[in-house]
């Protein structure tokens, strides 16, 4: 592992957050503004397919971060390097529950209300 | 081995040592003192400043809680509480809380990580005379009766020019942005120094806690000032200039100010407190009397913290009609927060239960900090619930809130922190005598203010209001709040009392008297103004607790850098990950430039608060002059090589090495750019979508020689600014200067590019569309203007002897900004042409 590389992968989980945080606000504005909510596909307004696809995508992006950073191999400074694969791995995790915490209500709420 | 000469040195070699530094790196007393960029001095007085700000907000709060005090009071009329109360949460936000923990980080970071000053001296200095000036500016308005009166918000359209004539909302908008200046070369600065000047051996995982806290808080800043500086300037814009940026009957909207406002002003919450936390982090531990639990979760937190924090802007605006989902993402992000907190909050109640601690004074202030902070965070959860959130917004309840959380989160720790470091710059310890009562008036005085606002709130009582009827059941409330308040101002005069007292009677100690780990403390107390008489290597968290005569021997030059080279000031710098020593960086001396340079700006500000736009724009000229004025003592005329460090160590200087801290302070201040940019595109997207009257009456005209010019201007600005980076180019002196020439002249072509389309743009006063494009078009104009300065600059350099293969900084300081533009302009040029396209296939 790269030390350099290493300290980018604190941020990363919550860099991948934010994006999708923004994401599906911005989606969500333009959809409602653009009338997105009043077709279906399959059942289902494009408006919820589109934010849904957005945070899955996310999801996903962040497991493999998270199973990227479990995966590296410690560098020669041992003890530094073990510190920022950890750091990564935690932050990570938290990334992945901060996402689903954050998204979770596009299971169930009505977008434009 | 520590790395470290430990062969006995004689006392007198030791004075010696110390005389030639402090000739070196002193600051004579007199006139002279203006001239001062030292960190010690620059630090000392943003804390000192800030303090004289907390105690002129104190007196305006007491002077709005004597209006509350009773029903239909007429101590204050309207007009004047609406200025007291605004001016109090201006000052608290901007003028005491951001510079206070910028003092504390200037006087403190180089002697955490073993550094003899900031990366950029000047820049600290400039940042200083900036925030004075500013704050100056807002407190004169103050007492003549001009002062901002729409709230420390500034909420639209209530400071928009139809209902704020004057110019009190011009001062809050320029004084502000003037303070801003500051804060945003605070956090350059920081970072640089956090990441480049550490001690070799200090390895980014050995970092003292503090130190992470503040690299994170300067990262927030960076990206957390820029979207509230371009709102200020859009504003003003529209008031100097009638462009409707926040106007719904011409395409505008209110609630863009609110979204510019609050995506600055809730992380602002967290810039505040995270520094706070790691004062806490630095303190706790040593009285606890073992290392803090969970420094890598600590940190995670925080990252995650600075993060979360970002997303929830919109809590502030749950009743202005966004819709549910959106409110429901926001709502989730508030109380994520909550978590990394938590996280932090068990961390420390885990060190202080595993370790044996001590209730010295500092730490009697950390408890009061601990119970605040806690209830502050129950209510934030509570307030992040959207039902109760409409149930209280806008009422007292919410000021309840935010002062738990703000005055717990960084005013105890900011006391406890000034109990704590004392010793460091007095060489005295405090005692109990004033401090502990001082601090039971403040607790006491603090919750009869706030805890009973809580109820008062829940009652009904609406914010920012100046008085209120006998019959609503409100009087009984605000009396125990305005008696809590006038206690806990008798604590905090006890408390300014103490420490003057402290100052002249203090007990005298010796170096390290609360028994710490950290390097501050290796250094004399007082310190000189050099830090360390030589550099340690660092090899773990706590170096001083593990070598406790370390400070004795860096003292006598055992050490790094244990000498004076060329009269210069010189300190390391490492790799940021490693901490392995890769060059040294010679900092510049005391110079009167930076005071002259905050003087411009001033001048500059005050030209355009007064409407008197010909000085205004000699002003900037007269900026730009004095900056530059700042390079000759920069840099070498010749390649040096490597030179020895110490200890049979050698570096090169860092205008020879490959990551100076120069090249990361550019790329830091294009992030805090960048951000800014993006703000701009959010406005011009939130308004298309939310605003009302779009689409607008008229678009932008396609214009092919305005975009060809701006594209090839750009792009040749680009190709030629890298070519004189290159090794081939860069070895003779006539190829490079012929290369800087013609980026020079891409800069100006982009810049007739960027004229062209403006001509041809719709009048800017008439619809937002227009003026949010001349906005855009003015912002790719004004990158090509500094690009032109940069090729000028490297030309000049190149001519004095500045540049070789070795020194190509100022080059590639140029080629970045190059690039940086070109992506701007491309970024610029797609979406004022691209939107009307769109705008015409969704209509």
């Amino acid at each position: 592992m790269k030390p350099r590389l290493a300290l980018l992968l604190i941020p990363a989980g919550f860099v991948i957050w934010a994006s999708a945080f923004t994401l599906l606000y911005a989606a969500l504005s333009l959809g409602c503004a653009f009338g997105w909510q009043n077709d279906a596909i399959g059942g289902v307004p494009p408006l919820r397919l589109t934010l849904l696809a957005i945070w899955l995508v996310h999801l996903a992006a962040l497991a493999g971060l998270l199973i990227y950073c479990v995966r590296l191999r410690s560098a020669a400074n041992a003890r530094t390097s073990r510190f920022l694969r950890r750091a990564a791995i935690g932050s990570a995790a938290a990334a992945i529950a901060a996402t689903v915490w954050t998204g979770v209500v596009i299971l169930v709420a009505t977008p434009c209300l | 081995m520590d790395g470290i000469d430990h062969r006995p040195r004689p006392p007198i070699a030791a004075i010696r040592l110390h005389k030639q530094l402090e000739a070196v790196w002193g600051t004579p007393p007199g006139w002279a003192r203006l001239s001062a960029v030292n960190h010690n001095i620059v630090g000392r007085r943003f804390i000192l400043t800030a303090f004289v700000f907390f105690g002129i907000g104190g007196v305006l709060a007491m002077l709005i809680r004597a209006q509350l005090a009773t029903p239909r009071s007429a101590f204050l009329g309207p007009e004047v509480y609406n200025q007291i109360f605004t001016m109090h949460g201006t000052v608290m936000m901007f003028l005491f809380a951001i510079p206070m923990f910028e003092g504390f980080a200037i006087y403190l970071l180089p002697k955490l990580l073993g550094a003899r000053d900031m990366a950029f001296p000047r820049l600290g200095a400039y940042g200083y005379w900036c925030y004075l000036f500013g704050g100056s500016i807002l407190v004169i308005a103050l007492a003549i009766g001009l002062a901002p009166d729409g709230g420390w918000f500034m909420y639209t359209p209530l400071t928009s020019k139809t209902y704020s004539p004057g110019i009190n909302a011009d001062i809050w908008l320029i004084g502000v942005t003037f303070v801003e200046i500051s804060a945003i070369s605070a956090a350059i600065e920081i970072i640089a120094t956090i990441l480049k000047l550490r001690a070799p051996g200090m390895s980014i995982d050995k970092m003292p806690l503090l130190a992470w806290y503040l690299l994170v808080t300067a990262f927030m800043m960076l990206v957390g000032f820029p979207p509230l500086i371009l709102g200020s300037v859009l504003l003003e814009l529209e008031r100097a200039f009638g462009l409707p940026f926040f106007d719904p009957t011409r395409g505008g909207d209110a609630l863009l100010w609110q979204h510019l406002f609050w995506l600055f002003g809730h992380p602002e919450v967290y810039i505040i407190f995270l520094p706070a936390a790691g004062m806490v982090s630095t303190m706790l531990p040593t009285f606890a009397r073992r290392e803090i639990i969970g420094y890598g979760w600590i940190v995670v937190s925080v990252v995650a913290l600075a993060f979360l924090s970002f997303g929830l802007w919109v809590h502030h605006m749950f009743t202005v009609g966004i819709p549910h989902l959106a409110l429901a993402f926001f709502s989730s992000a508030s109380t994520a927060v909550a978590v990394p907190t938590a996280v932090q909050i068990f961390a420390w109640l885990g060190t202080l239960a595993a370790g044996r601690p001590q209730l010295k004074l500092p730490m009697l202030y950390l408890l009061g900090f601990f119970s605040v902070f806690v209830i502050g965070g129950l209510t934030g959860v509570m307030l992040a619930i959207v039902p109760f959130n409409w149930q209280a917004h806008d009422t007292h309840f919410v000021v309840a809130h935010l002062h738990y959380v703000l005055v717990g989160g960084f005013v105890f720790p900011i006391l406890a922190a000034t109990y704590y470091w004392l010793p460091h710059l007095t060489g005295r310890v405090p005692r109990h005598s004033l401090g502990a009562p001082a601090f039971w008036l403040i607790l006491i005085g603090f919750n009869l203010t706030f805890l009973v606002m809580h109820w008062t709130g829940l009652l009904g009582m609406p914010r920012r209001i100046a008085s209120y009827g006998a019959e609503t059941g409100w009087e009984w409330p605000n009396l125990l709040s305005s008696i809590g308040g006038f206690i806990m101002a008798i604590g905090f005069a006890l408390f300014t009392v103490d420490v003057l007292m402290h100052w002249r009677h203090g007990k005298r100690c010796n170096r390290n008297p609360w028994g710490a780990g950290t390097l501050e403390w290796a250094t004399a107390t007082p310190p000189p103004s050099y830090n360390f008489a030589s550099l340690p290597l660092v090899a773990s968290r706590l170096p001083f607790a593990e070598q406790p005569d370390l400070g004795a021997r860096l003292a006598a030059g055992a050490g790094y850098l244990g000498f004076v080279r060329d009269q210069a000031l010189e300190t390391l710098g490492v790799d940021a990950i490693s901490g392995r020593i890769e060059q040294i960086v010679r900092l510049p001396n005391r110079s009167f430039l930076p005071f002259v340079s905050a003087v411009a700006t001033g001048v500059f500000f005050l030209a355009v608060l007064f409407k008197l736009y010909l000085v205004a724009v000699g002003a900037l000229v007269g900026v730009i002059a004095t900056l530059l004025l700042w390079a000759p003592s920069s840099g070498g005329r010749c390649d040096r090589g490597p030179l020895p460090v110490g200890n049979g160590k050698t570096a090169v200087l860092h205008s020879e090495a490959a990551s100076p801290p120069a090249l990361w302070a550019l790329w830091l201040a294009l992030a805090a750019d960048a951000t800014a940019f993006a703000s701009l595109g959010f406005g011009l997207l939130f308004l298309w979508v939310v605003a009302p009257n779009w689409p607008p009456p008229e678009l932008l005209p396609w214009s092919p020689w305005g975009t060809a010019l701006t594209i090839a201007g750009f792009a040749v600005a680009l190709v030629a600014s890298y070519l004189a980076t290159t090794r081939r180019i860069l070895a003779r002196a006539n190829r490079r200067e012929a290369a800087l020439v013609f980026a020079g002249l891409g800069q100006i072509g982009g810049l007739v590019g960027c004229a062209v389309i403006i001509s041809a743009a719709p009048d800017p006063t008439r619809h937002a569309y227009a003026a949010v494009t001349l906005v855009m078009l003015l912002y790719a104009g004004l990158h090509a203007a500094v690009g032109l300065v940069f090729s000028g600059f490297g030309l000049w350099r190149s001519r004095a002897g500045f540049i070789s293969p070795a020194r190509s900084l100022d080059l590639r300081l140029g080629a970045i900004w190059a690039g940086f533009t070109a992506a701007i302009a491309v970024t610029v040029v797609l979406t004022v042409f691209g939107l009307p396209l769109l705008m015409r296939t969704t209509s």
